[in-house]
């Protein structure tokens, strides 16, 4: 990878993604805004502008532009493109309103549970500083899934039942996400994914299904780390292709479907080896020889957290970057994961990742005070799963104040139909009516060291409209034989 | 194909002999004691967060730094083997004559509350080391890189069983060991003071966990749980060899890091079921195990 015209390529559709959200953001502007923005840019500025003019335009949508007169009377993003009005004294909230959150809190994976808090209490403590709901104060609780189905189920139903809960956020494992979906409609509350992946939960669940109450606000891996990477790596001069994945449904999902889009765009390439690990693997030994005796040239892997980490590191030992040139670890860049490397503890020029929310990209305005203000309060860079929950949050609010109500039906239809810039910057569009998944672009990008950083970061950024490998409805089943 | 097939063999070798690392203090305490230790794979996670507080996070602000890994391996583990001699000494040494329920339930507790004291001290979040200076580089064998730090680990398990063997076989100590092993009370009647050798098996034991943590956090990832990970194999190992017997723990553990290397080649998607299966036929045929 290097080559200069794969670079200038890779720039070219850059530049014309950054334009396509910008046009994209346009359209949930109201008419002064847009006013505003074409007669500060033009209709259709040059490229060097296009930049500007992305920020420009989500700036309006968070209202932030100083001075502009538009942007202060949008708010803070509860009704992006209208103002908000004081609700009339008829409208009677419960007070507090109450938001669950379940969370894998315990064993390996249990600093998730810590990101998901993270993310949700400085949401509550945001909107409480600045008078609730309409009034109502937001309170949370957080509970342990202990990645397990029936102690999810348990989990929500205990908050609902006995705790009071309006709305209920998580959760990591998608088994346990896709459970708890089918029995929101039975509790009557919304349910609002801030982590599980797997694209079945929006296509079957909500979609094929019609569990309406669940919407997911985090982009569905496969999309992003199969759809979106074949787009990448369809340029690489790269043609052997091996894979180390989770032993589950993520894990055969995306390898399938990497293999269907990738061979679509370059019959050429060869799938060589590939093999699964199940979850608490403690050394990747086996995998890693068994794959590398098949020679390739570069590894898709969707292991994850630590185990990301511990297999690439443990690839590292067995003298594999020798020959490899490049590994592409599919949500790699989460801060956990990154925090893991450590600087100069990765294959440096090879290893790509992908991010379910970078917290420097887009870089506007809002999202680069979304990040100051998450660090002065933790210490620490949003991971995704904590952006994700704090945009569950403000979601919630901002269909509390649609809704004038807590009616899961009235919250339902509003969530459906508001545009929803996230308040944390990463996306600008809102949850599609049909599988009520939330659209929004995600960059993978090579990992690097950057002195400005205390951990690594990315570069070389690989950003396409969502719209381009987003799945639609009817969602026909993925029977791909590759 | 065949000289794929051998260096699956020698992964699993390597497997084998980590394995046994951890193991063999497993069989050692049980031999004497007759403890299930599910306490054992938190003492090898400790070994592993001692080893990172001595070599790179410190302790307020002291630390040796990472060019002293084995410095830092044996002083992580015998902070751990401390450890592990408080937990025999106030804890297991008064329940030696209870029902042997009660230390299992005591020694999972203990597993349960270092998974969360671990959290507490050093935070949830996972650490993943490297090899040590000197030890990063590969030698070809068959053609294909092998890890010289992974040779390290075959060598520390080789010279660990010959050490055991040889102290067990050929010492006074070991007589009184094998003594305490065979009959507790007959040797206690003897005049064996069987409270001593209690407590030094058990530091022995402590100490070879600690220690195979100490490697393990130069190759694996350090994170709350990570002992429960090996348990489960360490168990294996020594139901296959014959609880008690040492020269078995280490054949059970060679059997399960084979089963495992070549069952990912093999049956990627049952690599476990095929471990289990074999752990199954073996004692179908020897139920004692393969030493007892």
């Amino acid at each position: 990878m290097g080559l200069k015209d794969e670079r200038d390529e890779t720039r070219a559709r850059a530049d014309e993604a950054t334009w396509n959200i910008a046009k994209e953001v346009r359209k949930h502007l109201n008419e002064k805004q847009r006013e505003y923005l074409d007669k500060k840019f033009g209709e259709d500025p040059p490229e060097k502008s296009r930049r500007e003019y992305l920020k420009t335009a989500a700036a309006l949508a968070a209202g932030f532009v100083a001075g502009g007169v538009v942007g202060g009377a949008v708010g803070w993003f509860s009704k992006p493109a209208e103002v908000i009005e004081k609700p009339p004294e008829a409208v009677k909230l419960p007070d507090p309103i109450k938001i669950g959150n379940i969370a894998i809190r315990s064993g390996p994976w249990g600093s998730y549970g810590q990101f998901m808090e993270m993310g949700a209490r400085l949401a509550a403590e945001e909107i409480n500083a600045t008078g609730g709901i309409l009034g109502s104060k937001v309170e949370l609780d957080f509970r342990d899934d202990e990645l397990s189905i029936d102690t999810g189920v348990k989990q929500a139903r205990y908050l609902v039942e006995e705790w009071g809960a309006h709305c209920i956020n998580g959760v990591d494992s998608s088994p346990v996400a896709g459970a708890i979906a089918e029995i929101m409609p039975e509790l009557g509350r919304n349910f609002i994914i801030t982590h599980a992946c797997i694209h079945t939960i929006t296509e079957d669940t909500v979609y094929r299904k019609g569990y309406k109450n669940t919407f997911r606000i985090v982009v569905p891996c496969p999309y992003q780390d199969s759809v979106l990477l074949a787009y990448m790596v369809a340029t690489w001069p790269i043609k052997r292709w091996a894979g180390i994945h989770c032993d589950e449904e993520y894990g055969y999902e995306c390898w399938a479907w990497f293999q269907y889009y990738l061979k679509k765009l370059r019959p050429d390439v060869e799938f060589v080896e590939n093999t699964y690990s199940k979850y608490g693997t403690t050394d990747f030994s086996p995998h890693i020889s068994k794959v590398m005796a098949a020679e390739p040239e570069a590894i898709h892997t969707t292991l994850w957290a630590g185990e990301a980490v511990m297999c690439c590191k443990q690839a590292m030992t067995w003298g594999a970057f020798k020959t490899l040139k490049a590994w592409c670890n599919c949500m790699g860049a989460a801060i956990d994961v990154l925090e893991g490397y450590g600087k100069g503890g990765f294959p440096q020029d090879k290893l790509w990742c992908s991010s379910r929310g970078w917290p420097f990209w887009p870089n506007s305005p809002q999202q680069q005070d979304f990040v100051k203000r998450f660090k002065a309060r933790w210490g620490h860079y949003p991971p995704y799963s904590a952006a994700s929950t704090y945009d569950a949050v403000y979601a919630y609010k901002a269909a509390v104040e649609m809704a004038k109500s807590v009616d899961v039906d009235k919250t339902t239809e509003a969530l459906e139909n508001m545009a929803f810039p996230k308040p944390s910057g990463l996306g600008f569009g809102g949850f599609r009516k049909e599988d009520h998944q939330y659209l929004y672009a995600v960059p993978w990008g090579r990992v690097y060291d950057d002195p400005n950083y205390e951990i690594p970061v990315l570069k070389d950024l690989f950003v396409l409209p969502a719209e381009m490998y987003y799945r639609y409805p009817p969602f026909e089943p993925a029977k791909i034989t590759p | 194909m065949l000289d794929i097939f051998l260096f699956q063999v020698l992964v699993g070798i390597y497997l084998g002999f980590f394995l046994w690392m951890i193991s063999s203090g497993l069989s050692l305490i049980f031999g004497v004691g007759k403890i299930v230790n599910f306490a054992h794979g938190s003492l090898y996670m400790l070994g592993s967060y001692f080893l990172n507080t001595c070599l790179i996070w410190g302790f307020m602000g002291v630390k040796f730094g990472r060019e002293y890994y084995w410095l830092s391996l044996i002083v992580g583990s015998l902070i751990v083997m401390a450890i592990g001699i408080a937990i025999e000494r106030f804890l297991i040494k008064p329940l030696y004559y209870q029902p042997p329920e009660t230390v299992i339930l005591l020694t999972f507790g203990l597993a349960i509350f270092f998974d969360d004291f671990v959290k507490f001290v050093w935070g949830p979040r996972y650490s993943v080391g490297s090899p040590p200076f000197g030890f990063e580089q590969t030698i070809l064998i068959f053609n294909r890189p092998f890890p010289i730090f992974n040779f390290l680990i075959i060598i520390f398990g080789g010279l660990t069983f010959i050490f055991l063997q040889f102290a067990i076989k050929k010492t006074r100590w070991g007589m009184i060991f094998r003594a305490v092993s065979s009959d507790r009370e007959m040797a206690s009647a003897l005049g064996v003071n069987i409270d001593k050798v209690s407590f030094e098996v058990f530091a022995i034991g402590t100490f070879l966990a600690a220690f195979s943590g100490g490697l393990a956090a130069a190759v694996r990832t350090v994170m709350p749980g990570m002992g429960s990970s090996v348990l489960l194999d360490s168990f294996a190992a020594l139901i296959i060899g014959g609880l008690g017997s040492i020269k078995g723990a280490l054949i059970g553990s060679l059997i399960i890091g084979l089963t495992s290397s070549l069952g990912v080649y093999f049956f990627p998607t049952f690599d476990l079921p095929v471990q289990f299966a074999v752990v199954a036929i073996i004692l179908l045929l020897r139920p004692g195990g393969l030493f007892k």
